[in-house]
């Protein structure tokens, strides 16, 4: 895979591929923006731009050689892919690494060092990185792969030219989908708009057809929670509660229903809703504009009370009813 | 030979050339020219600030064959030799993977051996923070009495990480953020040393967003110029950094200003639409306001960073600001920009920011938000008429639905307090009640607790309950007839038969009414 299949991100490959033409190459980059949007595709497309051997206009490469087909497989010996070991990427991983690269390259020009979700590395790990990151033998390349840079300490942002990847448009997705899954072509601008700019989300939908029918049971729930009894909200409480996840990706269903609510209310334009095909009952819908923004921030209270390890379904429970009974 | 990023070839060599510390490249050659260079120093302060470049120019400085005024003079072959980084007497050691106690008892052996070249052997202990706390203290010793051919130069960017007893044994020099202007100069030098045009604007913004590091701005600038060639413009850098472009700031926050929700969001969407990052647009939106702030705060424009013409538009808009206004809206902007990082859906996080913010801005009203003097009065009614008009068509089921008790239930110490605004009396008789429930008519009807009834009365005086009707319908927005229980008189006619069965009982019996609590 080379830069030119890597879709929606212009300006990042732009700036890439003229880093390479104007001979401007960073020793250090950081590849910023959401999970799923095509950055560590990126990062190998890059490897093998620098290390192609039949190099077309000094940036296409030919995914033909024998370095850009060690690159796509993975064991290529100087592009070294890191991962976190378990939850985080630890100092050993980085004591290791510094030693390599102090070595020549095996075979090819260029040694590139791909960090995945940079954002796990521990402090010490990090600091471990800053001497080496700064001022790496000639012909080095870092890229650190993050959708989370704030989490990264300042100094180690500070050696890096950051390269920002944007949310895919659900179109981009939509075209990409149709290419893998033809058959499916029904749902696929449902989900695209669903995945909210990720195409590796968007592929999980696909995978998990199970998502779209909780999409459909939570609506229905909310859009007529007025009417319908505690105890069958307790049921529906009880259905959903299978794991922590499960009532998270609950939650953004929610999420995703009340801000359509939100958008509707104060644009009226459809063409940015999430869930298009309720539209009738989001016109329908009567809550204040005051309410939503309220349950907006309540959602938002809720997700963060899960990660802090309180009782899923209570947690699920006590926000259906809060909204239910005001 | 391949590209070497601008930040690492443009790393000052002397220290004249290090921007912004003064205080430090001043002591530092008195010190040289004095002799009187200590054995130990501890540099610290925020990234990109000159630590690890002026720990350099020491150690040239100290080994130099023909030091001038203080300065190494880059020529000689230790000066020369230094700046490859093949000198054998200078050690930079990076603290931060090399952090155990064997490391440093490795060190320690090493010191006693006098240079092999230079006249001084120079440690810089980089990243120092990260040592171990038993590596810390197996340097202690030395670096109190090292031996008279050493200098040790520690540099972190969190000296409140280092053990008392390390900071006592050095010197310490605090290095500051480098200022915006100082940042832009001296950017405006290494442009013109590269040959390359950059508009003043696009100077300006990368110096922000550097935000006080000289390696993140020059790194910006690096990206620039990798990205655009050899003319850069404003353009370019925001396209590079993903920030929003001045005019679809001037845009969104006229349309925060004018709470104009729906244009609010939609220009979100389609700046996402066009690829910006929402956390990027949070950063922009918090600048301008404090901008804004700034301008209108201090007389002086020396703070504000903004370009001339943005800079007319924003005091335009300053005059139709209050301060509390600004500080709301930068407070809330920060709070989503807190938020933004646990949140998995940042988008909506922002929308309903925005939202928030202006609902709060439309229920504020004239005197808090709008500056009564500038902004005539009608004006500001009809854009409330217009909010209200707008709410109202948008909820057309909302209207016809029957009175909602809950709702009044939620809103009503908000009614309390209107009718405290408008006749503190009244207020007083009001909170001994509570309402209860609503009857078939749609009449509200009030609790007043036992031995009240004075209260009660009162407030169904004719002044009073128009009083409270009025705040009702003021909070929301609904014509409510105000009742009261009738339960209450009932329960005290029992109450008293009750008693009278008592004093019946006592008649007969005898005895003492005894309390019993528990």
């Amino acid at each position: 895979m080379g830069f030119e299949n890597i879709k929606g991100q212009k300006i990042a490959i732009q700036m890439l591929k003229n880093s390479i033409i104007n001979n401007h190459l960073s020793h250090a980059y950081l590849f910023v923006g959401p999970e799923g949007v095509g950055k560590k595709a990126t990062g190998l497309a890059l490897a093998q731009a620098l290390n192609c051997l039949n190099l077309d206009h000094g940036v296409v490469s030919c995914n033909n050689c024998i370095s850009c087909r060690k690159i796509i497989s993975g064991n290529h010996p100087d592009v070294e892919i890191i991962k976190p070991d378990g939850l985080s990427i630890k100092i050993d991983q980085v004591r290791n690494l510094r030693n390599k690269i102090f070595y020549k390259c095996y075979e090819s020009k260029y040694k590139v060092i791909i960090l995945n979700d940079a954002h796990f590395l521990t402090i010490e790990a990090a600091n471990g990185l800053l001497k080496v990151m700064e001022e790496p033998p000639e012909n080095t390349v870092f890229i650190l792969v993050t959708s989370e840079p704030q989490q990264l300490p300042d100094t180690i942002l500070s050696r890096c030219q950051q390269v920002q990847f944007q949310a895919l448009s659900s179109f981009i997705i939509k075209e990409i989908l149709i290419a893998k899954y033809p058959d499916k072509e029904a749902q696929l601008s449902l989900i695209a708009s669903l995945s909210r700019g990720s195409l590796v989300k968007a592929e999980e939908l696909i995978r998990e057809g199970e998502l779209l029918s909780k999409r459909s049971e939570t609506i229905n729930v909310l859009k007529k929670i007025f009417d319908i009894s505690v105890s069958e909200l307790a049921f529906w409480c009880e259905k959903w509660d299978k794991d922590k996840q499960s009532i998270k990706t609950i939650f953004e269903l929610m999420q995703f229903w009340y801000r359509d609510l939100l958008v509707w209310r104060t644009t009226g334009q459809e063409d940015i809703l999430i869930n298009q095909d309720f539209l009738v009952d989001i016109k329908k819908s009567r809550h204040t504009l005051l309410d939503i923004n309220n349950i907006l921030s309540s959602i938002n209270k809720s997700r963060k009370y899960l990660d802090y390890n309180v009782n899923p379904r209570l947690v699920l429970e006590v926000f259906l009813m809060k909204i239910k009974l005001n | 030979m391949s590209y070497i990023a601008l930040y690492r070839a443009f790393r000052p060599k002397e220290f004249s050339e290090v921007v912004g510390q003064e205080h430090i490249s001043k002591t530092l050659k008195n010190a040289l020219v004095n002799n009187r260079v200590a054995h130990a120093y501890l540099f610290c302060g925020p990234r990109g600030t000159g630590k690890t470049s002026s720990a350099k120019i020491l150690a040239k400085a100290v080994n130099c064959l023909n030091l001038d005024q203080g300065e190494p003079c880059n020529e000689c072959p230790n000066c020369l030799a230094i700046n490859t980084g093949n000198f054998l007497d200078v050690f930079e050691i990076d603290a931060a993977s090399n952090r155990g106690i064997d490391e440093i008892r490795d060190l320690r052996d090493k010191v006693k051996f006098a240079p092999s070249q230079g006249k001084t052997k120079v440690y810089i202990i980089d990243e120092v923070h990260m040592l171990t706390s038993e590596a810390f203290n197996a340097l202690l010793k030395t670096l109190e009495e090292p031996p008279a051919h050493v200098l040790f130069v520690l540099a972190t960017t969190e000296p409140q990480k280092i053990p008392l007893t390390i900071l006592s044994r050095c010197q310490r020099f605090d290095f500051r953020k480098i200022s915006t202007k100082e940042i832009r100069e001296h950017l405006m030098e290494i442009v013109r040393k590269e040959g390359i045009t950059v508009s003043d604007n696009a100077l300006n913004v990368i110096a922000r967003k550097a935000a006080g590091g000289m390696r993140d701005a020059i790194s910006i600038l690096d990206q620039c110029i990798a990205f655009a060639g050899n003319s850069i413009d404003c353009e370019h850098v925001e396209k590079v950094l993903g920030t929003l472009g001045e005019e679809q700031i001037l845009e969104m926050s006229q349309a925060i200003v004018e709470g104009d929700i729906g244009s609010v969001i939609s220009k979100i969407n389609e700046s996402l639409q066009a690829g910006k990052d929402v956390k990027q647009i949070v950063r922009d939106l918090i600048e301008y306001f404090r901008q804004v702030m700034l301008l209108k705060l201090s007389q002086s424009e020396e703070l504000i960073t903004i370009s001339p013409e943005m800079l007319s538009k924003a005091k335009e808009q300053v005059h139709k600001l209050s301060t509390s206004f600004l500080g709301h809206v930068i407070l809330k902007l920060t709070e989503v920009e807190r938020e933004l990082r646990w949140s998995s859906q940042p988008q909506i996080l922002l929308e309903a920011g925005l939202v928030e913010v202006i609902l709060k801005i439309n229920s504020d009203q004239e005197g808090m938000i709008i500056n009564g003097r500038t902004t005539s009065e009608p004006e500001v009614k009809e854009k409330i008429n217009q909010i209200t008009k707008k709410q109202e068509q948008s909820m057309p089921v909302r209207a016809g639905i029957p009175v909602n008790f809950s709702e009044i239930k939620r809103k009503w110490p908000e009614i309390l307090d209107k009718v405290k605004q408008n006749k503190i009396t009244t207020h007083a008789f009001l909170i001994a009640a509570e309402p209860v429930n609503i009857d078939e008519q749609g009449c509200l009807i009030l609790n007043f607790k036992e031995g009240h009834k004075f209260h009660r009365d009162k407030i169904f005086q004719h002044e009073n309950r128009q009083l409270v009707e009025m705040a009702i319908k003021e909070v929301l927005g609904m014509e409510i007839k105000l009742t009261y229980t009738k339960e209450e008189e009932e329960t005290n006619n029992n109450s008293t038969q009750n008693s009278s069965a008592l004093d019946k009982a006592l008649q007969l019996f005898g005895g003492k009414i005894v309390e019993i609590k528990d």
